[in-house]
């Protein structure tokens, strides 16, 4: 019965993975044309977000990887994690994870890459960072066992190591290079320049260990403003662009560019303050919770705003990263007479002017955008003010202009409703639900979410095991149980859609795969068409 | 001499001002900027004892007044911090976007005044006709147009639809084309305006009147004597707008994506990197400060009155 | 243009001219009738009670609901039902230009009056007290000046947050100096004339002389700055609310729309074009009026008495006020 379940559930995400806008695979395969292989490409990324100094200096790798340096592991597309320069590694208890290195690797240097540079170019680094990262490195913890076999015991007890090193920030850099000005990696291309704000240019590695780049070399251009990224595209300033708006993708299409989109790799969801004081205190009631996650049209939110680029699945980490136990999150489908009834049950009676009203307080509702950024999010905000106030809720809008601010906000918990669109990129879904919403022993977040949104006991019940769980399949379970509890039952997390990632592209442009996670993209196999 | 050495001390007391804005910008801000701080550099809400560190790391738990005179000590030494965002050093960032500031200031200012001058020199000689009208007319249309407005109006028509330029960003000449436009539009206008009056002004001076009543040609003294003589002042008036091009490029910077110090500004706002914003602050008092200086010290050499009055007032 | 700071400048040089006259401008007849007859002022009052009208009577233009959504209707072109077409999210261009229009003019008189009443109330005690009070607020004045308006009020609405109240906030901390500097120097002007020195003699009260001498004859100028500042204001609370710090959404604001049609430029440029049209007018508007004012306030102007009338010292004194230096160089020293 079980093995059924899974198996339909399977055949329901291939199907939904297929009606996801364009096909990935469409411009992949056997019949690829011929590539030009002295080409030079160029990329429109996002705003250069690169840190140059200190301990998390990460020029070339973080955010914008421009695959100069490799990681460890790496992130599928699905979310599932893969070999890169370790090619295998298994967990030896308590606490410790043993990496077995690819044999034959070099740097751009020339040098070796050995387990001794592995742990002065990643774990050493990392460890100097506040916190020892997101593996917790400690100055001790990489310990040489030959010379391609490296022993990892991060300071607190971490058991999704292999799936939290993908990140770029966790990248390998050779010994002694400067990871601000002048990173040497082992990656398919190498650093040629760096002008800030402007540009960094790579080229390929012709030693590369791998298999061999397709284009002679990649400058990525910044455009912090996305119209101007996608104007840029269409003057041919650029060949492939990072972000594409979602309204302009049809457009494109038309003009002859071609738009690929990757599955889900975010979530746009509110958090509904469970635990305010006046006069955020409303959300206290699940009744009034729960209505609203009833009472938005997912499907007009995804057709009409996000035109069809996006899912109305109740997602807060993307589906593929859940593994088989995706379609356990049940979510709160849409239903506006039911939630109409569940607020009249609480006693919020629609007052003359429609919105409701009980014992004289109206049905006011702030709702604050700011993750990553209030204008990000935009148009989203004014749409829920819309689908809400046909329940009899009144929203206000309130923006922040980045995170910080945002969450400044919340801490104080000075509102009802919080939107928020995260991205995921490693292969641990259990990361943000824990952070974010746990409670329970071993909880290591700040409380800034948890303060507002923490969606109670039974949650921290079913989110505990995962923690300590070395099993992916089993984690990957556990997770989504206790994201139903927090999603459906409790409705203190209120998805709203899944979020693609889109790039858009010169049709001379070839072998690119779209990734859900700008972190994890491979420039490998991506060519210019002779 | 006296003046110079006046005048040189004026720029101390604005300067300090200048710092102790810059100073108190971020101390006004809502929020723990230890906390910023950390929240930047984690990309995560910090622990508590994060921030008592990072307090301490940052000085932050001294008196106010002490982190103040460190501040503008700091300051003084060109060291401004460093930024939450790129944790570079502030001053080294300044100097180098103000590079790209600069890249489309002086061509835009160069061409404000190529236009300004002719334009303004032709009303004030055909003053109240209609070539006059006109050109006074779109001068205040110029004064009133939304850089922002403009800007995209530029991008619509020369890089969506025509495609002659690039849309946005630095990079080949034509990528300097319209953000040079846009921002020579505003100075274009108001120095027109400007020459204009000041030629009036000359062409009513005693001297010219009697270099006519000599029966110099108008074209002549127009040129020998008005025209040098209405510059100085237009010049210097110019020399102070390119403090303005350089500084309050905001706008045109954020639509035309220019990494300059508008640009700069922007982004340190939407990130709430204080240090970046201090950093700004007192780039643009320095250079205000400077360009004032100039001005000031390079009117008085030519006109001796000024100094003599000024002694005299003191 | 960079909007606030620059004209200020060249509006401080012309309006100093200005001061030795100010004391005929109480006194002039008809000065309505004067600007009747000048074209430029006429065509900018159009322009102003037009833009006004249609901001009052927004609710019986439009019969759509500047707010109401309906992402059915997305991007439509200009059409019977929907003039100015239809933005991103499906609601009516036109009636959110007209309800805009509410929020940006209003916003921008909120502004210019705070500016108006903290720089001339300044500016008054600063000139007839001098002494200790002139240097302080002269000082602060000075090192407010040294820094570009805009960027200023950038800072200042960045600190206090994002909202149209914060913008207009800044903007008031941050162009009132300029004003104020050009007050006390009308004042100063004044206070030398032998008609304050006689109120003074008979023993009149600072307060009295300040209200029933010196404030009249600075109404001219600050007349004319005050028009021409409403311009300035409202470009200024644009671009701030372009750059993403103004109203919150959904409410319609000129600049918030055309930061918004900014990021649909090449699909829907109908959402950039006329928020941007409507600004540009308003502003241009305010300037032709307050140009106009000048000219009929200014009687060399009028009259062409610049061809005629050696002006060197007004000149150097505008001059020197211009480049923004030391107040050595006094109005009240230069008078002819």
């Amino acid at each position: 019965m079980r093995r059924l379940r899974a198996l339909v559930l399977i055949l329901i995400l291939a199907l939904v993975g297929a009606a996801c806008g364009d096909d990935p695979e469409e411009t992949e395969g056997g019949q690829q044309p011929a590539v030009n292989e002295s080409a030079e490409l160029r990329v429109g990324f996002t705003d250069d977000q690169y840190v140059l100094e200190g301990p998390e200096a990460n020029l070339s790798a973080y955010p914008l990887n421009t695959n100069v340096l490799e990681t460890l592991t790496y992130l599928t597309p699905t979310y599932e994690v893969k070999p890169r320069l370790a090619d295998r590694w298994e967990f030896r208890a308590p606490n410790t994870w043993r990496f077995h290195l690819h044999p034959g690797v070099r740097f751009h240097d020339g040098r070796p890459l050995n387990a001794q540079a592995v742990k002065e170019g990643l774990f050493e680094r990392v460890a100097q960072r506040r916190g020892g990262g997101t593996i917790k490195a400690g100055p001790n913890s990489a310990v040489v066992v030959d010379d391609l076999t490296i022993d990892f015991t991060p300071t607190v007890p971490n058991v999704r190591v292999p799936e939290q090193i993908v990140h770029p920030q966790n990248a390998v850099i050779a010994p002694g290079a400067d990871p601000g000005r002048n990173p040497i990696g082992t990656g398919p291309f190498r650093f040629v320049e760096y002008r800030p704000k402007e540009r960094i240019v790579v080229e390929r590695n012709p030693e590369y260990w791998g298999t061999r780049p397709s284009v002679a070399r990649i400058t990525f251009r910044f455009y912090a403003d996305t119209n101007a990224r996608l104007l840029a595209l269409r003057a041919g300033d650029i060949d492939l662009a990072y972000q594409v708006p979602r309204d302009d993708v049809q457009a494109l299409k038309n003009e002859g560019f071609t738009v690929l989109n990757s599955t889900v790799g975010a979530y746009r969801a509110m958090y509904a303050t469970a635990h305010g004081a006046a006069p955020f205190d409303i959300l206290q009631d699940i009744n009034v919770r729960k209505a609203i996650a009833l009472g938005v049209d997912r499907r007009k939110l995804v057709d009409g705003v996000l035109t069809g680029l996006a899912t109305t699945d109740q997602t807060f980490v993307p589906p593929s990263s859940l593994g088989r136990h995706a379609g356990e999150v049940k979510g709160n489908p849409y239903d506006p007479a039911r939630a109409r009834q569940l607020l009249d049950q609480s006693g919020w009676r629609p007052g003359p002017d429609g919105i409701r009203v009980k014992d004289g307080r109206r049905l006011k509702l702030v709702l604050v955008s700011g993750f990553p950024s209030a204008e990000a999010l935009r148009p989203t905000p004014v749409f829920l003010q819309s689908e809400l106030r046909n329940l009899g809720i009144d929203v206000e809008i309130q923006e922040r202009p980045d995170s910080a601010s945002f969450q400044d906000l919340m801490e104080e918990k000075k509102g009802d409703l919080w939107i928020e669109e995260g991205n995921q990129n490693d292969a641990n879904p259990g990361f943000l639900p824990t952070l974010l919403l746990y409670t329970g022993p071993g909880s290591a977040g700040s409380g800034v979410y948890q303060g507002v949104a923490a969606p109670g006991p039974r949650f921290d019940q079913l989110l505990e095991p995962s923690l300590t769980e070395v099993d992916l399949d089993t984690m990957q379970g556990q997770v989504a149980q206790a994201l139903n509890e927090a999603i459906t039952e409790q409705a203190t997390l209120i998805p709203l859609a899944g979020i693609f990632r889109i790039y858009g592209m010169k049709k001379s442009v070839v072998g690119f795969q779209p990734h859900p996670s700008f972190l994890n993209i491979s420039w490998l196999g991506v060519g210019v068409s002779a | 001499m006296a003046y110079v050495v006046r005048r040189l001390l004026l720029v101390i007391p604005t300067l300090l001002g200048v710092s102790f804005l810059a100073f108190a910008l971020a101390n006004l801000a809502p929020g723990d900027p230890a906390e910023q701080y950390l929240r930047r550099v984690l990309d995560r809400v910090p622990t508590p004892e994060e921030i008592t560190e990072a307090r301490h790391d940052l000085g932050l738990d001294r008196p106010l007044v002490v982190q103040f005179a460190r501040w503008t000590l700091d300051a003084a030494q060109g060291e401004l911090g460093t930024s939450y965002a790129s944790r570079r050093p502030v001053a080294d960032e300044v100097v180098e976007r103000a590079r790209y500031s600069l890249e489309l200031a002086v061509p835009a200012g160069l061409l404000a005044l190529l236009v300004a001058l002719p334009v303004g020199t032709i009303c004030a000689l055909y003053r109240s006709r209609p070539t006059d009208q006109l050109v006074r007319v779109t001068a205040l249309a110029g004064a009133s147009m939304p850089s922002f407005w403009l800007g995209l109006l530029l991008i619509l028509l020369f890089a969506v639809h025509l495609s002659l330029v690039p849309v946005a960003g630095r990079g080949g000449p034509g990528s300097f084309v319209l953000p040079v436009v846009t921002l020579a539009l505003e100075p274009a206008a108001l120095l027109s305006r400007f020459t204009r009056s000041t030629m009036l002004e000359t062409l009513g001076e005693d001297y010219i009147r009697t270099a006519r009543a000599k029966g110099l040609s108008r074209r002549l003294v127009v040129e020998r004597h008005a025209l040098r003589n209405a510059l100085i002042p237009v010049i210097t008036y110019f020399g102070t707008r390119l403090g303005h091009l350089v500084t309050s490029a905001v706008i045109v910077e954020t639509i035309f994506v220019w990494p300059g110090i508008g640009k700069l500004t922007v982004d340190a706002i939407a990130t709430r990197d204080f240090p970046m914003l201090q950093g700004v602050v007192v780039f643009a008092g320095l250079t205000f400060a400077i360009v004032n200086l100039l001005v000031d010290l390079s009117y008085a050499a030519i006109d001796p009155r000024i100094r003599l009055a000024t002694e005299s007032h003191r | 243009m960079n909007p606030s700071a620059p004209p200020t400048e060249v509006i401080t040089a012309e309006a100093h001219v200005l001061v030795p006259e100010a004391s005929r401008v109480a006194s002039r007849p008809g000065l309505l009738r004067v600007m009747a007859r000048d074209r430029t002022a006429m065509v900018g009052l159009v322009i102003v009670s037009t833009l006004s009208l249609a901001a009052v009577l927004a609710p019986l233009l439009s019969s759509h609901d500047p707010n109401a959504v309906d992402v059915a209707r997305r991007f439509l072109p200009p059409s019977s039902e929907f003039p100015l077409g239809t933005d991103h999210l499906g609601r009516d261009v036109f009636a959110r230009l007209l309800f805009g229009a509410r929020v940006s003019i209003s916003s921008a008189l909120v502004a210019t009056a705070g500016i108006t009443a903290v720089g001339v109330l300044l500016g008054m005690v600063a000139g007839y007290l001098g002494g200790v009070v002139d240097t302080a607020i002269s000082r602060v004045v000075d090192i407010m000046l040294a820094l570009p308006t805009l960027l200023t009020a950038l800072a200042v609405t960045a600190i206090l947050g994002p909202g149209l109240d914060n913008v207009v906030v800044g903007i008031v901390i941050a162009a009132w100096p300029s004003y104020c500097r050009i007050v006390r120097g009308a004042v100063l002007a004044e206070r030398e004339k032998d008609y304050v020195e006689a109120a003074r003699a008979a023993g009149a009260s600072s307060t009295r002389i300040l209200r029933r001498h010196l404030l009249p004859n600075v109404v001219g100028p600050v007349v004319v700055m005050t028009t021409l500042e409403l311009g300035i204001t409202l470009l200024a609370i644009s671009a701030l609310s372009f750059l993403g710090l103004g109203v919150t959404p959904p409410t319609a604001e000129w600049g918030a729309m055309l930061s918004e049609g900014r990021t649909y430029l090449a699909r829907a440029s109908n959402m950039m074009l006329f928020p941007g049209a409507a600004i540009f007018l308003m502003v241009l508007g305010f300037n032709l009026l307050g140009d106009g004012l000048r000219d009929v306030l200014d009687p060399r102007t009028v009259h062409g008495a610049a061809w005629a009338a050696p002006r060197r010292r007004a000149r150097r004194r505008r001059w020197h006020d211009v480049t923004g230096g030391d107040q050595a160089l006094s109005p009240g020293q230069g008078r002819d």
